[in-house]
C-alpha cells in the first residue's frame, strides 16, 4: 500500500509532515510497511485559474525530495485560455521531472501530453472516471433494486471495453472517491482511493468568486481574487443527509470510512486530503 | 448555413406543433420499462433522468422520427448516460431498437458507448453530448478520433470563451445551449443523482410535474416583483429534485484574513442562489449575433419535461429572433432592443437578465462591427 498526501496549496505542506499521519482513521486491513506518506499529491483537479507558480511546484517537488516521496502532479479541466496557460506549466515540470505520473481530468489535456509530452505517465482524474458521488444514495438504499445499487457502486472507466482503450492509451492508474455506497470493481487497473473528501459537483460560475461583493442572484464567470483560499462554506438541507462543504467552486462530502478491504478492489494507494483540495 | 432550432420532446404528438413553430431539429430519450426495472429512472439510460422527459417506448420513438422526417425535421436521440459494466447487456439491447428506426444521429457521452458504435459500424451520425465536458479544442480532437460530427459546447462559458472555442473547432459543427434549466453546476461533471424524488416521494412529486405545476410555479415568480418572487422562493420549502435548487443553510468557515462583516456578506449571497428562483430559465438570445458569426449550426432549448405550450412558445420566440437577425439588416443594439420587447411580449414578464451567455456586449462586437 503507497500512502500518499494530496494539497493543492502550497501553504498546507506543513499538514503533510509525518506526525500529520491518519493513522486513527485507517482501518487495520489497509495498514502495511511503514506508517507514513510516500508521495505527495500537488496540483489542482478543479480550476484552471489556480495555476500552482513555478516557484510553488519547486517547493513541492523539494518537499518530496527531502522527505524520500514519490511526486504526483494533478491537472484541471480546462477551457482554451487554461489549454494555454497549463501547457506552460507542463512545460515546466517536465523540464524539472521529465516522466512524472501526471493526473488528467480533461481529455484535451490527455491530448495534449500524448502529443507533447508522452513520457509523463498517465493517470485517470477523478472527474474523468464518472463515479457517481451524491449523497442521496444513502437515502436510496432499501428502495431501489440491488441493480441499480450495483451500478452506482460501479463506475464506466471500469467497464472491460473502456478499461481497455484507457490502457491502450498509456493511463496505467485510475483515481476514485470514498463514494458513500461503496465501490465494486472485476477490473484490475491499479486505483487510488481519495479520502475523507469526495469531490460531489463543480461549476465555472463559481459561488465563492467575489461571494462578499455580489448582487443577489447574480450568476456569472467573474475574475477571480482566490476568496477560496480564505472562505469555505458549509451548507445543509433536510432532503440531503449529509453536510456538503463548498470550497472555491467545487462541493465536496466527507467520509472517512474506508471499505474493508482494499485488496478486492485493486486499490494499492490512498490518498489522503488533510484539507479539501482546492 | 442557416442556424437550426433544436427543440427538445417528450411526446410523439409535440412534433407537429413544434415544427409549424420552427423546430428544424429535435432530441428525445427512450426510458423503457425493461431499463427502469432494472436501474429505475435514477439510473436513466440518457442524462434526463425524470420520468416526465422521456418516451415510454421504441414505437413512440419510431413515430416522433418518421413524423419528423415528413416535415422535414431531424431527430437525435439522447443515449448519453454513462455505464457500468453490468449495464452493457442491455444498452446493447437498447441499440439494437435504435438501430431499426431512421434517427439523423445519437447523442453520446459515455467513450466505452463511442468505441461500441465504432465497433458494430454505426451508419448514422455521432454527437458528443455536453457530458464530455468539450471545454478546448483538443478534447474536440480527441472525440472527433470517434467519428463524431458534432459537439454540443457545455454551458457555463463566457460568450468571448464561447466564440473562442468554437472558431477553434473548425473540424466539427458545433451546438450550444440557448434557452432553459438554469443549474450553477457542470453538467458533465456534477455527480448528484437526479430524479431520485420519483423514488422518495414518489406521487407527491412526480404527479406535479406531470401536470406541469413546476413550471406554472416559476411562471408565477417571474410575474412577481423580483424582491418578492426571491423571498417566497427562499422561505418556502420545496423539496427540489434538483440539489442546486435547495434552499440550504448556510454556514461560512474563515479560513484566513477575512472579517466577520466579509463573511456575513457571503452567506447571505450564497443563500440567494440556493432556491428554485435561481433554477429560472435563462435565456441567450441576445448572444444569437454572436453565436450566428462563431458559425454554430445549432441552438438547443432545455427542457424535455416542459408542458407541449411551454416547448412550442420557446421554439417560437427563438425562431422569431433567430429571423430578425438572419433577414434584416440591423446593428446589434437594435436587435438587443427588440429581443427586450419580444421577450417580455412571448413570457408576459420583463426580461431579468437571468443570461445564458451575461457578458454579451452590443457596443463590443467581435468582428467589431455593430452588425
Amino acid at each position: 500500500m503507497e500512502y500518499a498526501a494530496f494539497i493543492s496549496n502550497i501553504e498546507n505542506i506543513d499538514r503533510i509532515k509525518n506526525d500529520g499521519f491518519p493513522s486513527d482513521l485507517i482501518p487495520d486491513s489497509w495498514k502495511e510497511n511503514t506508517l507514513s506518506f510516500n508521495r505527495l499529491y500537488f496540483g489542482q483537479e478543479f480550476c484552471e485559474k489556480l495555476i500552482p507558480s513555478t516557484n510553488d511546484i519547486g517547493k513541492a517537488l523539494d518537499f518530496a525530495q527531502n522527505n524520500n516521496m514519490e511526486f504526483t502532479f494533478l491537472t484541471p479541466f480546462v477551457t482554451e485560455d487554461g489549454l494555454e496557460k497549463w501547457e506552460k506549466i507542463l512545460e515546466y515540470m517536465h523540464g524539472m521531472k521529465p516522466g512524472a505520473e501526471v493526473v488528467i481530468n480533461d481529455m484535451g489535456i490527455f491530448h495534449l501530453i500524448r502529443e507533447r509530452f508522452p513520457d509523463f505517465k498517465r493517470v485517470l482524474g477523478r472527474l474523468l472516471t464518472k463515479q457517481k458521488r451524491g449523497p442521496r444514495i444513502l437515502r436510496m438504499k432499501g428502495k431501489v433494486p440491488d441493480e441499480t445499487i450495483e451500478h452506482f457502486q460501479r463506475f464506466n472507466a471500469d467497464a472491460p471495453k473502456l478499461a481497455g482503450f484507457y490502457k491502450n492509451l498509456g493511463f496505467t492508474r485510475i483515481e476514485l472517491d470514498n463514494t458513500l455506497q461503496g465501490i465494486s470493481r472485476d477490473n484490475e487497473t491499479p486505483a487510488s482511493l481519495y479520502f475523507p473528501y469526495i469531490y460531489v459537483s463543480t461549476t465555472r460560475m463559481c459561488l465563492t468568486n467575489q461571494c462578499d461583493d455580489r448582487k443577489e442572484s447574480m450568476r456569472a464567470i467573474f475574475p477571480c481574487k482566490k476568496e477560496c483560499r480564505q472562505i469555505h462554506f458549509t451548507i445543509e438541507h433536510g432532503e440531503i443527509p449529509i453536510p456538503v462543504t463548498i470550497a472555491g467552486n467545487t462541493q465536496f462530502i466527507y467520509n472517512d470510512r474506508l471499505p474493508e478491504s482494499p485488496d478486492n478492489l485493486h486499490i494499492d494507494r490512498l490518498v489522503y486530503e488533510p484539507c479539501v483540495p482546492v | 448555413m442557416n442556424m437550426k432550432i433544436l427543440s427538445p420532446l417528450s411526446k410523439p404528438d409535440e412534433v407537429t406543433p413544434l415544427v409549424e413553430a420552427g423546430a428544424e431539429e429535435f432530441y428525445a430519450g427512450v426510458l423503457d420499462t425493461a431499463w427502469r426495472k432494472k436501474y429505475t429512472n435514477v439510473g436513466s439510460i440518457n442524462r434526463r433522468e425524470w420520468s416526465v422527459s422521456n418516451l415510454e417506448s421504441y414505437d413512440d420513438l419510431d413515430r416522433v422520427v418518421r413524423t419528423a422526417h415528413k416535415l422535414g425535421a431531424k431527430v437525435y436521440p439522447p443515449m448519453n448516460a454513462l455505464y457500468s459494466a453490468h449495464q452493457y447487456e442491455s444498452l446493447n439491447r437498447n441499440l439494437e431498437e435504435m438501430r431499426k428506426i431512421p434517427v439523423d444521429a445519437l447523442i453520446v457521452a459515455d467513450p466505452g458507448l463511442l468505441l461500441t458504435l465504432k465497433e458494430t459500424g454505426w451508419d448514422r451520425e455521432i454527437h458528443i453530448s455536453t457530458g464530455c465536458t468539450t471545454f478546448n479544442h483538443r478534447t474536440a480532437l480527441f472525440y472527433s478520433e470517434f467519428g463524431a460530427t458534432r459537439i454540443v459546447i457545455p454551458r457555463h462559458q463566457n460568450i468571448t470563451e464561447m466564440v473562442r472555442l468554437a472558431k477553434s473547432i473548425d473540424f466539427m459543427e458545433k451546438e450550444c445551449f440557448i434557452f432553459n434549466s438554469g443549474c450553477k453546476n457542470i453538467d458533465g461533471f456534477c455527480t448528484y443523482h437526479h430524479g431520485a424524488n420519483e423514488i422518495l416521494h414518489k406521487g407527491s412529486y412526480k404527479l406535479p410535474k406531470k401536470l406541469g405545476l413546476d413550471y406554472a410555479f416559476l411562471k408565477t415568480l417571474r410575474r412577481l416583483p423580483q424582491c418578492m418572487a426571491k423571498k417566497i422562493a427562499r422561505f418556502c420549502n420545496l423539496k427540489s429534485d434538483s440539489a442546486c435548487l435547495l434552499n440550504y443553510k448556510v454556514t461560512p468557515h474563515i479560513l484566513k484574513d477575512w472579517t466577520p462583516a466579509q463573511a456575513g456578506k457571503a452567506k447571505k449571497w450564497l443563500e440567494s442562489t440556493f432556491n428554485i428562483y435561481s433554477g429560472l430559465d435563462p435565456c441567450g438570445v441576445c448572444a444569437i449575433p454572436d453565436l450566428v458569426e462563431a458559425g454554430l449550426v445549432s441552438i438547443k432549448i432545455v427542457g424535455r419535461e416542459n408542458p407541449t405550450y411551454k416547448k412550442v412558445m420557446d421554439v417560437k420566440f427563438l425562431r422569431r429572433m433567430l429571423d430578425l437577425w438572419e433577414k434584416n439588416d440591423m446593428s446589434r443594439t437594435e436587435y438587443k432592443q427588440e429581443a427586450k420587447k419580444a421577450y417580455k411580449e412571448v413570457y408576459d414578464a420583463p426580461c431579468q437578465e437571468w443570461c445564458y451567455y451575461p457578458e454579451t456586449s452590443f457596443e463590443r462586437t467581435l468582428s467589431g462591427k455593430d452588425r
